[in-house]
């Protein structure tokens, strides 16, 4: 996996939407790529834009400017139709996996039409392409013709990652997949979608404000705040030793299991991304705030790169980091 | 257990919990015992489904009553709780031990403002109205950071989520209860707000000596919080420690298990993940005929399916319902 051209690459993507008079500003000018193989964490808090961001690169919410491309082809403003192509090499799970299965259909009906739809099985194998998803996926082929109310919540979240693996996808964008699940199902699933990963050599775009989680499934971490990318660096560096002051902050604020407890928690609220701060989004929290700030948007400024500890990446050299502080000028 | 002292602001002994339906039974709280010091901040973890809300909401009879059968007793002090009359509940609830919720936006009424809300309180248990009522909110709303006499004719969807909670913290100690329960208080919360709500309540507890129970799936959370731990696991409680001692070294397989299958923000690579196989037992009325965790646990061996393990002590300060030998529990299994 030593390809160094992106499977996607995401460019000045904006999702602005019109909210009584004013201008929400959900997504607001966000840039990253995404390699083969690699999982890229997309983190941060309530209306920091990423489940916005998500739902664009699906086609789910309108682009209002930029662009992004899936193996070199435009994937966003296209027609239903064109998308339609596209389905098959990028899918999307959701956090409640209630709410994303039709629960008028069985478990078979549930996997079999994605298989008929992109022509990845024929009448004839269609039941032995079900049953081979859902030994993927540890789930008992017996259980094919029950219906998603029968089925626990971990469960139901398997038969979501076995419809979206129906299709081959190179990408899977996962959003709070975990979320609604206990933690030791949780950990059957995170498992589960690293062993998929191996298997299959998937890319995923991996959405979740739970930073534990990030911390064990994701190579690289995009942190987002108000709709911008403030830092995009390698997992392990990130947690070590965070750039950006939010970044900072968001970790410094994580209550945790073991060792003495170093919270100092971060004063005031996310803002609104309808009435975004002047200058740096940040700066009205931010303890090393300075003049400069409030005056001028910061870029996202390249970082030194990390030493070669830490879990391998996929692609060689990991990406640069980027912090979008002008103290990382 | 020891014997219920007076100086202790909550005794629960043997609480059961059924909710019977036309079908079956279920028995979701299954002898529950523990007690809540003064100014003591008391944890109570575990999944879904272990019994954690329920024991919670039988303190203040908040559950369905047509459903559930309650026995056991619950003491605030000396006094009894279980069967007091609906009408001797309400003049405990809200004031000597008051409640705050997962999700501030159902527990606050859309319709009225903050200063209705609170006065609300303020008139039903202390008498108190007019300016002197408003000084006693403000300076409540004060204490849980939120400043400005504005705030007093919000209506709750005026305010983010952080200020809901913190509202509902101030509505529930505006009568100095003795004792707080709070269920999932910063689940909803995104981490740096749920951050000023722990110091919040930490700072409370030191100012006030109030105990809190605090009812939590988040081991972290617990771990900053809270002076003492109890693990439930289908109903029953299967351990009990001071959280430092007991997250560091659990004793019974189940908080081990829980401890190994959470990804850890502190450790590299969030440390290696071993999720729990299986699912819990179906709680029917029927006795347990073996430990509840028998079947998923790692640890199992002879004895642990000939009836189910007594709650008994481990080490000082330390119950827990296994018959693995505590030597053994110092090894990975």
């Amino acid at each position: 996996m030593t390809d160094p051209k992106p499977l996607l690459s995401v460019e000045d993507l904006r999702v602005h939407f019109n909210v009584g008079g004013g201008t929400l500003k959900a997504v607001d000018g966000v840039e990253f790529q995404l390699f083969p193989g690699e999982t890229l964490a997309l983190v941060g808090e309530s209306g920091c834009g990423k489940s916005t961001l998500a739902k664009a690169l699906v086609g789910l919410n309108p682009i209002t400017s930029g662009s992004a491309h899936l193996n070199g082809q435009r994937v966003t403003g296209i027609s239903r139709q064109a998308m339609r192509r596209h389905r098959s090499e990028l899918q999307l799970i959701f956090q409640d996996p209630y709410a994303s299965l039709n629960p008028r259909f069985t478990i078979a009906e549930t996997l079999g039409e994605p298989l008929l739809l992109h022509g990845k099985a024929t009448r004839g194998n269609v039941d032995a392409k079900v049953c081979e998803l859902l030994g993927q996926v540890g789930l008992d082929t017996q259980l094919r013709l029950r219906y998603p109310h029968e089925f626990s919540g971990g469960q139901r979240q398997r038969i979501s990652i076995a419809r979206a693996l129906a299709v081959e996808p190179q990408l899977l964008i996962c959003d709070e997949v975990t979320s609604a699940l206990d933690v030791s199902i949780q950990a059957q699933i995170l498992d589960l979608l690293r062993s998929v990963q191996r298997q299959r050599g998937l890319t995923y775009l991996f959405i979740t404000h739970d930073l534990g989680v990030v911390r064990y499934i994701a190579h690289r971490v995009a942190v987002m705040y108000v709709g911008q990318i403030v830092e995009l660096r390698d997992t392990e560096s990130l947690f070590e030793a965070p750039a950006h002051p939010y970044s900072q902050a968001l970790l410094r604020s994580i209550p945790r299991v073991a060792g003495s407890s170093k919270r100092s928690p971060l004063t005031g609220e996310v803002p609104s991304p309808a009435r975004p701060p002047s200058g740096c989004r940040f700066h009205p929290r931010c303890p090393q705030a300075f003049e400069r700030c409030p005056r001028e948007m910061p870029r996202l400024y390249p970082l030194a790169r990390p030493a070669a500890a830490g879990a391998p990446a996929p692609q060689e050299p990991i990406p640069q980091g980027q912090s979008r502080c002008f103290l990382n000028e | 257990m020891s014997e219920p002292s007076a100086k202790d602001a909550l005794h629960v002994r043997d609480l059961s919990v059924s909710f019977v339906t036309r079908e079956r039974s279920v028995r979701a709280v299954d002898g529950v015992s523990f007690d809540i010091e003064p100014g003591e901040v008391v944890g109570l973890v575990g999944e879904s489904g272990c019994g954690k809300s329920v024991t919670s909401l039988s303190i203040l009879g908040l559950h369905e009553k047509s459903a559930g059968r309650v026995t056991g007793s619950i003491k605030l002090g000396e006094q009894e709780l279980l069967g007091l009359p609906h009408s001797q509940l309400r003049k405990i609830r809200g004031n000597r031990v008051s409640m705050i919720f997962q999700d501030p936006q159902t527990s606050l009424n859309p319709y009225l403002r903050v200063e209705e809300q609170l006065g609300e309180v303020l008139e039903l248990h202390l008498g108190m109205q007019g300016a002197r009522a408003r000084q006693r909110m403000l300076e409540m709303l004060k204490q849980v950071g939120i400043p400005g006499e504005e705030r007093l004719r919000a209506y709750p969807h005026q305010l983010s989520g952080g200020m809901r909670q913190r509202v509902c913290i101030a509505m529930a100690l505006l009568c100095s209860p003795q004792v707080l329960i709070a269920d999932e208080p910063t689940t909803m919360l995104d981490v740096t707000i749920q951050s000023q709500i722990l110091d919040l309540l930490g700072g409370l507890r030191k100012d006030r000596g109030m105990s809190i129970l605090f009812i939590s799936h988040d081991l972290g959370v617990v771990a900053e919080l809270c002076d003492r731990v109890i693990v439930m696991y289908a109903g029953r409680i299967v351990e009990t420690g001071r959280s430092a001692e007991l997250l560091e070294q659990p004793l019974h397989p189940y908080t081990e298990a829980l401890l190994k299958s959470t990804p850890r923000v502190e450790l590299k690579g969030g440390g290696e993940l071993h999720p729990i196989g299986g699912l819990p037992p179906r709680l029917t009325g029927e006795k347990l005929t073996e430990c509840a965790f028998a079947a998923r646990c790692p640890r199992v061996r002879q004895g642990c399916r000939d009836g189910e393990p007594a709650l008994q002590s481990a080490a000082p300060g330390r119950l827990r319902r296994c018959i693995v030998p505590v030597t053994d529990m110092l090894v990975p299994p």
